[in-house]
């Protein structure tokens, strides 16, 4: 499914306005000063207003133009590639560093059209190996290689 | 003479075994980025961040570099030999440098690029060794205003040389600065936009921000894009051009150092905006246009030298003002921060060792570049049929891990997902990242320095204006937003930019 570059611009004006308005709401929370001593918030307040303004020009611009290329919406591969960030992040303690890199390389892989389970799993271990060797002989850096969940 | 001591100085720092190691896998690795689609410098920097930090400072700078012009070298291998630029860079390289091969002048023109950005190097070293010093004098009397107007210019000058639509390139940078205030505020010691969370009162880690937007949004991207690469082997025979090709190849190749060297200093500029002007210019001063896009050799020196030169002056603003002009400049001023190192005037004084020895560095990465690659080219490209399946889960097991390693926190992971969701999202909404990274380095910096000058005097504003440096500073970044304004600028930097995609 594809969009074109006018909707599109729209969504993102959207979005960037969200994001500049709550940037000024919070900002005015912080106490903002005066401009001769500014408060925690002056700056805030400012960079939000004019995020607003900007995504509110380019909103304008989206609507009154006829550029009718297109861009495709996402799948499911980008997700499934967050989502296998995710799991590592989760297994890390509770499965430890082995498991973790094994599934996050399973779950990652599922996201190209072609997923051999074998070759995941492979790959899965050479990482786990790979990341071992880097991380923990030679930069010392405290990881758990397994956890027991017993 | 002052400018040779310091060069002999930065060579002992530079020829140490640890340095040269480092050096030398900083090298190949570029190299080897260079030659794989998908993964740039800037991805690899920022998920060698984590990396660094248990380094020396010089010897991660050392290796870093040898990345970012490492890079350069391997793109244009690809370029000639498979048509396939490995770097933004190499596509003008790819144009005559691929042509040259299919005419069975594959190692000509391997050596032609090669021997055009050895010479670069050496020429931008010397030019860097001449030129920082004296900017950094300059510099040195640079107080709070003068550092806030210059940072103004190193973003206003980011969106103008970039390409895209100049309305988004702006709103990435007051994303970028908004997202720098998150964390504890220096002024007032109250927490700002850190709803509660404990790891974000030192702000969020720039190093999770660029492997999120480099690393994993870039792998994101590429998810989409599977085209199968069929990979034309072309035989490679003699590598040296002959004296002919050499005597075309002088011109073109000091012009382009010369195109470089400017254009690297430049915020936005570095490697890629000069290969274009360089190849642009070489067509429009040959005696032999009907040569070009079919194989002319001037086509091949003159970018290479220019992006090679252009990413070893990019270093320049970095080091001398602190101020980096690029995505990947951004990410070694995160790498030196958090090292303790702050890059500014007073580095050159400080940290002379630091200084020269990098400087050193990349001509010694350049002499290891022109002597290694040549014959490693065969290895090169039978790394190009590396499927993109073993490539992307490596590099996402490598963010994750590194990740975690920044502050032994999950929290950054967490980070790193976001951000690569967001980098991701923004991409395909048609914003740039590069100038968000910019500004999310700069942006704690600029709101101090604001704030410091309005201190300094009691709330005038008018202090950025009365004081020469900063309003000279402050005008041309109007003049350079008004540039962009006119229609026929604006035209021109359309076309530039094209040819790119």
């Amino acid at each position: 499914m594809e969009i074109t570059f006018a909707k599109r611009d729209l969504i993102g004006a959207g979005l960037l306005l969200c994001v500049g308005l709550g940037t000024v709401y919070f900002g005015i929370k912080y106490d903002i000063g005066t401009p001769q001593s500014m408060g925690p918030g002056f700056f805030p307040m400012v960079l939000g207003a004019i995020l607003a303004g900007l995504s509110v020009l380019i909103a304008i611009s989206s609507l009154g133009s006829s550029n009718t290329e297109t861009v495709k919406l996402p799948s499911a591969a980008p997700f499934l590639v967050l989502i296998s960030l995710v799991a590592f992040a989760l297994l890390l303690f509770s499965a430890g560093l082995v498991i973790a890199i094994i599934a996050s390389v399973f779950i990652s892989s599922l996201s190209t059209g072609e997923f051999r389970p074998f070759r995941s799993l492979l790959l899965g271990v050479i990482l786990a190996v790979c990341s071992v060797l880097v991380f923990r002989v030679a930069l010392g850096q405290p990881l758990p290689l397994f956890v027991s969940w017993m | 003479m002052e400018l040779l001591q310091n060069l002999y100085m930065g060579l002992g720092v530079a020829l140490t075994f640890t340095n040269i190691l480092f050096c030398l896998i900083g090298c190949l690795l570029g190299t080897l980025i260079g030659v794989l689609p998908g993964i740039g410098p800037a991805a690899t920097v920022a998920m060698l961040l984590p990396i660094t930090f248990t380094m020396e400072p010089t010897t991660a700078l050392i290796m870093l570099a040898g990345i970012y012009y490492g890079a350069q070298y391997g793109g244009s291998t690809t370029a000639i030999l498979v048509n396939l630029p490995g770097e933004a860079s190499s596509v003008v390289t790819a144009i005559d440098g691929h042509q040259m091969a299919r005419a069975g002048r594959a190692g000509v023109a391997l050596g032609a690029a090669a021997i055009s950005s050895f010479t670069a190097g050496t020429i931008a070293t010397i030019l860097i060794a001449a030129f920082a010093p004296m900017l950094s004098t300059v510099a040195l009397r640079f107080g709070a205003p003068e550092f806030f107007s210059l940072m103004l210019l190193g973003l206003v000058a980011s969106i103008v040389l970039a390409h895209g639509s100049l309305l988004k390139a702006l709103c990435m940078i007051v994303l970028g600065l908004i997202l720098g205030i998150v964390g504890t505020d220096v002024t007032s010691g109250i927490a700002r936009f850190t709803f509660g969370a404990n790891e974000l009162s030192e702000g969020i880690n720039v190093a999770a921000i660029a492997m999120g937007l480099f690393g994993v949004a870039e792998i994101l991207r590429n998810l989409e894009n599977t085209e199968s690469r069929e990979t034309v082997t072309v035989k490679v025979e003699r590598l040296l051009p002959a004296l002919s090709d050499l005597r075309r190849m002088i011109a073109p190749t000091l012009r382009g150092t010369a195109i470089g060297s400017v254009l690297g200093i430049l915020p936005g500029g570095g490697a890629l905006l000069s290969s274009f002007a360089s190849y642009a210019i070489e067509k429009k001063v040959t005696k032999n246009p009907e040569e070009f896009g079919k194989g002319a050799i001037e086509g091949v020196s003159g970018p290479e030298a220019a992006n090679n030169a252009g990413a070893q002056t990019s270093f320049i603003p970095m080091l001398t003002l602190g101020i980096p002009s690029n995505a990947v400049m951004a990410m070694m001023v995160g790498a030196m921060m958090v090292q303790g190192v702050q890059p500014g005037p007073r580095t050159i004084i400080e940290q002379p060792g630091l200084f020269w020895g990098l400087v050193a560095s990349m001509w010694v990465g350049n002499l290891m570049l022109l002597v290694l690659n040549l014959p490693l080219v065969g290895m090169w490209v039978k790394l190009l049929r590396m499927p993109y399946h073993w490539l992307f889960p490596s590099i996402i097991v490598f963010c994750a891990v590194g990740a975690y390693t920044l502050n032994n926190s999950l929290f950054n992971i967490y980070v790193i997902v976001a951000f690569g969701f967001v980098g991701y999202a923004l991409c395909k909404l048609g914003y740039e990242m590069p100038p968000l990274i910019l500004s999310v380095v700069l942006g704690s910096m600029m709101e101090e320095n604001l704030r410091r000058s309005l201190m300094l005097s009691n709330g005038d504003p008018m202090i950025f204006v009365e004081r020469p440096i900063s309003v000279t500073l402050l005008l041309i970044s109007f003049v350079l937003i008004g540039l962009v304004a006119f229609p026929r600028f604006r035209k021109n930097r359309e076309v530039i930019f094209e040819e790119e995609t």
